[in-house]
């Protein structure tokens, strides 16, 4: 056959193409041909006999590395070249070679055209003899060790596995005829085929299919799959048991977390699923629960994370006995507890299914502090009430039940405060509204959580103080010293009574007895003199409790005011005066009118002035009193200062 | 805040001690001509008395307070005889003081137009604390004025008795004080 020359680009193309694919692309090629002409492979299987086999290869520039081929080929009248293997592909590209024949290609061409074994020798047509220990290869991760026995009198060519990952090529592993390689197993559970395919050195070509297999490392692998494996292990994990990663892959973290768990005898997956969506119900109560109040609410929550539906009731169990019982499914509910003051006590909850199977429990600790008071003393606290009159009290104040706290108050009065309780009653200074006024006072018993325990109304009442001084307010005696008793009502005993002087230099001093006046005495002033005391009430930081009394002392003098006599002296010589006066007018008007002699008076007394009773004696400063119209009216009048002292006091030297 | 007075923010009780002590230093026997009770019956006495009184006591706080202010040199500076008079305004501002006020009233008792019978004195002493004050002037006169707060403790003699020693509710300044001053200046 000639060569077409112009095929060569497309033949060039195509031998590359069946030089680098693998081995299934040229698996229908002769073993150790090489051309790049389409027609020879089929022509040269086509020829049944030497002579047409001769015709075929005398059409053609044969090349081969093989001596004896070469003289066998020249012997019978074919173009034959010599040319070494290495050089084969740039000597058929080039065109110098029609074909060329090495190795087993030119092994049966050798023999096929050797003359008279025509008749006495078959043509191998059987691929290799392919012997397999077992069918089905199988591991529990990573890969699978493939191993066959492949052998064939033309010799084995090669061998390959052909699987979902591809043709993968095996290797002699154990003298001439054991092959085998490593195939990494199939991402799940099902059984993987996979195709072995030996051919001999004629091309002949047999195939055996085996099983490639995951297992899983604990377990029984029918019907296993790798959602099963990963909802395991999501429970594994979810309960606590470190399953690893939730890959899907039942390896040996897994299969340790299920022994951990008490899974260790051969299992289905798929009964395993079912348990452990059991085993992660959940019941969650408070570890612990401690107030005041006698009654406690205590929440319980169950979890079914897999939608189970097995939960039935809630049973609350005291002392070993269901206390009581809540029919739920899935969510919360409250039990309620009653505890005496002081009382501590573990309630334990368990989950149940219909029939009575504990599916899960929890315990919450219950306590109840003693009862939490505030208690108050301080002079003039009664049962909710504090009467005091001065304007500050004294008021204490602990906590019964609590060992710390805080105690805070906030008056009516604006006054608020707070302290800390340590177990030592607390001293506020309150206070105190007007007098005889009454305001409320609030105190709080807080815990050291800052939460209110106990709240306290106390009502504040300012007692008014009157004092009053007998005699009073005006003391008249010519005696020396006078007695004054000094009555004190609302007052507290102790309250400090004081006899001053106007200068305010105190002349006596006493204190308050409970009911009873205090009497003292006083000198008076002298003759003809007064002067002023005052008496005061002070509290017991010395201000005034009630307004002081001022008591006027006044004694009369003893002797005639020196006026009195020079007036009566005066008095008489006028009264004689005027009568005087008044017979000279009678004598000169009788004269006057001539009239006779007037008839003889008849005796009668002599007139005589009104005597001059002195009924009492004033003193230097006389009162002046009378009907009200004899007196011009008494104003009182204020006069301002209009020239104040004014003095500026700066903290920081500014002037 | 209104021009409070020493009157009007003296507790009550306090207040009718002093006119309890005017009282009794008026019917108090003195050299001359003493008026009795008859004269003055209680009711009425008590009633006229706490007049006075309360004329005597209505000592504006703040009257007072703006005497002293003028008093010192930093306003002194700019509202006196050598202050700026260029119609720009100018603050003065006074960190926390005291002003300390004296003023001598007297309640005088006459007889008619003539006789004056009886003069008490009533001394009333201010101690004033001041948080602050800020003032501006404009050509020498104070145009507005802001203050914290007053915290006043009165004291009210009479005669030579303290009657009242206490501390007036502290009063809250922190708003403009214009109005107050310029019914002052006034």
């Amino acid at each position: 056959m000639a060569v077409r020359r112009g095929f060569l680009p497309l033949a060039l193309c195509l031998a590359l193409f069946l030089g680098v694919t693998g081995p299934s692309a040229a698996q229908e090629r002769i073993p150790g041909l090489f051309t790049t002409l389409e027609e020879v492979e089929p022509a040269l299987r086509g020829a049944d006999t030497r002579e047409a086999l001769l015709r075929l290869l005398g059409r053609w520039s044969v090349c081969t590395s093989d001596d004896a081929l070469a003289d066998a080929l020249r012997q019978n009248g074919v173009r034959a070249l010599l040319v070494p293997l290495a050089q084969a592909r740039p000597a058929v590209f080039s065109g110098e070679c029609d074909l060329h024949l090495s190795g087993q290609a030119a092994g049966q061409l050798l023999t096929a055209i050797r003359p008279g074994d025509d008749v006495d020798r078959p043509a191998d047509r059987e691929g290799p003899t392919m012997t397999l220990r077992q069918r089905e290869f199988a591991a529990t991760s990573g890969s699978a060790r493939i191993i066959a026995g492949i052998s064939d009198p033309s010799g084995v060519a090669g061998a390959e596995a052909d699987s979902w990952q591809g043709v993968q090529r095996l290797s002699v592993v154990s003298g001439n005829d054991i092959w085998g390689g490593e195939y990494r197993l199939p991402p799940h559970y099902r059984p993987e085929r996979l195709i072995l395919r030996a051919r001999d050195r004629l091309g002949n070509l047999s195939e055996e299919v085996v099983i490639l297999r995951r297992l899983p490392a604990c377990g029984s692998p029918e019907g296993i799959t790798r959602d099963l494996v990963r909802r395991v292990q999501e429970d594994l994990n979810a309960i606590g048991r470190n399953a690893g990663a939730e890959d899907g892959y039942a390896g040996e973290r897994t299969c340790r977390a299920l022994a951990e768990h008490g899974i260790v005898d051969a299992f289905d997956w798929g009964d395993l699923t079912g348990q452990l969506a059991l085993d992660r119900i959940t019941l969650k109560a408070p570890e612990r629960q401690q107030g005041a109040q006698p009654r406690a609410i205590l929440p319980v929550e169950v979890s079914d994370p897999r939608g189970t539906g097995a939960v039935w009731r809630i049973q609350m169990l005291r002392g070993g006995r269901v206390a009581a019982s809540k029919p739920v499914g899935e969510g919360r509910v409250e039990f309620a507890v009653t505890l005496v003051a002081g009382a501590q006590e573990v309630v334990r909850f368990r989950a149940v299914d219909a029939q009575g199977r504990a599916l899960a429990t929890a315990q919450t600790t219950v306590a109840r502090t003693a009862e939490v008071r505030l208690r108050l003393t301080g002079e003039g606290y009664v049962n909710g009430t504090l009467s005091f009159p001065e304007a500050q009290a004294s008021l204490r104040a602990s906590i019964i039940g609590l060992s710390s706290g805080r105690i805070a108050f906030r008056s009516g009065t604006g006054q608020s405060g707070s302290a800390v309780y340590s177990g030592t009653p607390v001293s506020f200074d309150i206070a105190m509204p007007e007098p005889g006024a009454r305001t409320t006072l609030g105190l709080v018993a807080i815990d050291e959580q800052g939460e209110p325990q106990e709240t306290v109304e106390v009502t504040l009442f300012r007692v008014p103080v009157t004092l009053s001084v007998t005699p009073g307010p005006e003391v008249t005696s010519e005696a020396e010293e006078e007695e004054l008793t000094v009555s004190l009502r609302g007052a507290r005993p102790g309250t400090r009574l004081e006899l001053r002087e106007a200068s305010g230099a105190v002349l006596a001093s006493s204190q308050y007895r409970d009911g009873q006046s205090w009497t003292t005495r006083v000198r008076m002033p002298a003759a003809g003199q007064s002067r002023t005391v005052i008496v005061a009430a002070l509290d017991s930081r010395g201000a005034p409790l009630a307004p002081p009394q001022r008591i006027s002392l006044v004694r009369p003098g003893s002797d005639l005011p020196p006026w009195l006599i020079p007036t009566g002296i005066g008095a008489i010589l006028v009264f004689g005066m005027l009568g005087g006066l008044r017979g000279l007018i009678r004598r000169r008007r009788a004269r006057r009118d001539k009239t006779p002699a007037p008839e003889p008076r008849p005796e009668t007394t002599t007139a005589k002035p009104p005597p001059i009773r002195v009924t009492a004696v004033p003193d230097d400063t006389p009162e002046v009193a009378g009907p009200d119209a004899a007196f011009p009216a008494l104003t009182l009048r204020a006069e301002p200062d209009m020239s104040p002292e004014i003095e500026v006091i700066l903290d920081e030297d500014e002037e | 805040m209104s021009d409070k007075t020493v009157s009007d923010t003296i507790p009550p009780a306090e207040f009718t001690m002093v006119v309890e002590a005017v009282k009794d230093a008026l019917t108090e026997g003195e050299p001359g001509v003493r008026v009795a009770g008859a004269a003055l019956d209680s009711g009425t006495l008590q009633k006229s008395v706490a007049q006075a009184v309360e004329s005597a006591l209505s000592i504006s706080l703040f009257d007072a307070l703006l005497k002293g202010w003028y008093g010192l040199r930093a306003v002194r500076k700019l509202t006196g005889d050598e202050g700026p008079v260029d119609g720009k305004p100018r603050v003065a501002a006074i960190a926390t003081h005291k002003v300390r006020i004296t003023h001598r009233p007297a309640i005088h008792l006459s007889l008619g137009e003539v006789a004056d019978l009886h003069k008490i004195e009533v001394p009333v002493t201010l101690n004033i604390e001041v948080g602050g004050v800020a003032l501006t002037v404009t050509d020498r006169k104070i145009v507005k004025a802001t203050a914290g707060y007053i915290q006043p403790r009165v004291t009210v003699s009479v005669e030579k008795l303290k009657v009242v020693d206490t501390a007036l509710p502290q009063i809250d300044l922190s708003g403009d004080l214009l109005d107050e001053m310029q019914a002052t200046d006034a």
